[in-house]
């Protein structure tokens, strides 16, 4: 049968009808995002936290421009002193601006945060979607896996890892990724369990598409929007836990971050020496940052699950 | 073209599609206790010893009620799913044997119609990007042309309107004509058509049949089309097979099948479909009870027990020569037609 590839074909203006047809519907994709991001304006608490996110991503990026001292920089003549024009939030008991270690410290926050969020999203979709579409023993010994990641208590284990390894920001970006895809591992498996079913599925394994490409054309895309879900409340357990290990001195001392803050503030006995400004900063920056993300989190999940909106 | 060994006979001047013995048998899952003690694994006849040949340009009906394994005969046939048993033969090719680049040949002309327009769509995909798959996964040349002539044949004019639609923004009828497009973007040989209508509105139903039959009669194809309503089948079928708790019962020309079925299940089936006309007399319905647990099935027919006209030789069980027509063409698998046909 020679004509199996060969295909009768209409007048050559059908061709350049379709020619043009393709580049308007590319106009209608761009119309299909903005409709997408649509949702900003029905959820309104969603909306603040993509505002108070992009605030503080800002602020990191202009860290420098921002902050009106260099925050290592220490002058113990002007030790502890509360808010002033000079420093507009005080500064600690080595002379350090608090307003600058502020500035400065959202940038570990920042990358801690986006870099345990990919590597829980990576690594959870894939363990999700391996495990959900392929069954049986690959199943079996991923779900042990993830058992076993459940099993392990978060903070011991990180405080093993700084052990092992050294106090700094990747440790806890690593300890992140080793554990918390856990989670999003589950969800994503019981999502494919549910999809591999689909018709949409068997079509395209009828078309005779391979299984790579059915995970990853087919199915992926429709998790996808979890996966963003899980990897949002990631950032805020990243930026939680960087601030909960560097307060418990597990932190790299010489590091400008939140929790450092907290520690060396800790350290320095600041309640019972007043000093307000040093602790309630940095917890108000935790705060936001935290809240930020899992509002983001929570608008979106509520896209996704129209069962949570209100009637 | 030359025949390379490796392509499948295109001259085979056979039946595109050819079964015997089919069986498709699933594993019940048992307790472990059960297993430990060595209890014996029981089955799900979903399909157990299937006859069936459909020729290039004939439409086959498969009837049946839900879980009588239509469905099942359906997606062993286009190789969805392994058969336990029996043979199937594409251009009279056996499957197993086929080599990796015959198999994909089979893939290429082998297509399936699904049910649900709603769930058998990627939401994800545009219509265009849907269609354009087949032809990516086997590397076709003259994509857009190709694309485009399929939207037109399943009447998705005109198709630049479709082409960047994602299914949300189409209706049942106008998704299902996607997956026809779909499927017959590859032009293939042989096709399934699973209820292909069944959950679409019935003022469309009309217009996608035509379109189904036009194609298999233009594009020359075989074509299987399961559904449970008879007079869609008589409006699509050129034979028709009956099917009952996985087996095939009762067989013949469309026509003939309807106006004299030979089986009482047959019988059953088309007295249970209504006569548009307020003054008929609606006999007692022949059927009682439900079909039993598919794994344990009677002894002899597995008909026997909801059968009216049941008797003592039926608990042998009847093949499908049990009754034949001269020509062979009209067959059920029944022992006592002659005695019910003279009641």
């Amino acid at each position: 049968m020679s004509d199996q590839n060969t295909t009768a074909l209409d007048s050559e203006s059908n061709v350049d009808a379709l020619d043009t047809e393709l580049s308007t519907w590319r106009e209608r994709q761009a119309d299909a995002w903005r409709r997408r991001l649509a949702f900003l304006k029905r959820e309104p608490m969603g909306l603040a936290g993509i505002l108070i996110m992009l605030a503080i991503v800002l602020v990191a990026v202009f860290a420098p421009v921002i902050a009106p001292y260099n925050p290592t920089e220490t002058d113990y003549g002007n030790s502890l002193e509360p808010p002033t024009a000079e420093h507009p939030l005080g500064t600690d008991s080595a002379g350090r601006d608090i307003f600058s270690q502020l500035v400065f410290g959202a940038r570990p926050a920042l990358q801690i945060g986006l870099l345990s969020a990919i590597s829980v999203a990576f690594v959870g979709m894939n363990v999700g979607l391996i495990a959900g579409y392929y069954g049986g023993y690959v199943d079996d010994a991923l779900m042990r896996l993830v058992d076993f990641a459940y099993g392990i208590p978060f903070t011991p284990f990180i405080i093993v890892l700084v052990a092992l390894w050294e106090p700094s920001k990747w440790t806890i970006v690593g300890a992140i990724a080793l554990l918390l895809w856990r989670q999003t591992a589950r969800v994503v498996r019981s999502h494919v369990l549910n999809l591999k079913e689909k018709p949409f599925v068997k079509s395209a394994r009828t078309v005779g598409a391979s299984d790579r490409r059915i995970i990853y054309r087919h199915i992926a895309p429709n998790v996808l929007p979890l996966v963003f879900l899980y990897g949002s409340f990631a950032i805020a357990w990243a930026i939680l836990t960087e601030a909960a290990i560097s307060y418990l001195g597990f932190g790299d001392p010489t590091a400008v971050t939140w929790g450092q803050m907290l520690q060396s503030a800790q350290q320095s006995q600041a309640l019972a020496r007043d000093a307000w400004w040093w602790f309630t900063m940095p917890g108000i920056a935790i705060m936001l940052t935290v809240i930020s993300a899992f509002l983001i989190g929570r608008g979106y999940e509520e896209q996704l699950n129209p069962e949570l909106q209100e009637p | 073209m030359a025949i390379t060994e490796q392509s499948l006979n295109w001259d085979y001047d056979g039946p595109i599609m050819e079964v015997t013995g089919l069986e498709k048998h699933f594993p019940q899952s048992t307790g472990i206790i059960h297993q430990l003690i060595g209890g014996e694994t029981s089955h799900v006849k979903a399909v157990d010893g299937v006859d069936m040949a459909i020729e290039s340009g004939e439409t086959m009906g498969l009837v049946g009620e839900s879980g009588c394994g239509k469905s099942t005969l359906g997606e062993v046939l286009i190789g969805l799913q392994e058969p336990t048993g029996g043979s199937i033969k594409f251009l009279g090719t056996e499957l197993d044997s086929m080599s990796d680049s015959q198999r994909k040949e089979f893939r290429r002309n082998v297509q399936m119609i699904f049910q649900d327009p709603y769930e058998s769509l990627n939401p994800r995909f545009s219509v265009e990007q849907w269609i354009r798959e087949p032809l990516e996964v086997h590397d076709m040349d003259n994509q857009d042309e190709r694309i485009y002539e399929a939207l037109e044949r399943a009447e998705l004019t005109p198709p630049e309107n479709y082409i960047g639609e994602h299914p949300h923004e189409l209706s049942g009828g106008e998704r299902q004509r996607v997956s026809i497009a779909r499927a017959l973007v590859l032009e293939p040989k042989f096709i399934v058509a699973d209820e292909p209508v069944s959950m679409l509105d019935v003022s469309v139903r009309a217009s996608i049949l035509n379109l189904l039959r036009d194609l298999v009669d233009d594009l020359d194809m075989g074509a299987l089309y399961i559904s449970h309503d008879l007079s869609l089948i008589r409006q699509m079928c050129d034979r028709t097979s009956v099917m009952y708790l996985g087996k095939v019962v009762e067989r013949g020309p469309t026509e003939q099948l309807i106006k004299g079925p030979k089986h009482p299940y047959a019988r059953a089936l088309l007295d249970a479909v209504p006569v548009p006309n307020p003054d008929h007399n609606i006999s007692e319905p022949q059927l009682e009870g439900e079909p039993p647990d598919p794994v344990e099935l009677p002894e002899g027919c597995n008909f026997r027990p909801r059968c009216p006209f049941a008797a003592e030789e039926c608990f042998e069980e009847p093949g499908l020569d049990a009754f034949q027509t001269a020509d062979g063409e009209h067959a059920a698998a029944c022992w006592r037609v002659e005695t019910v046909d003279n009641m």
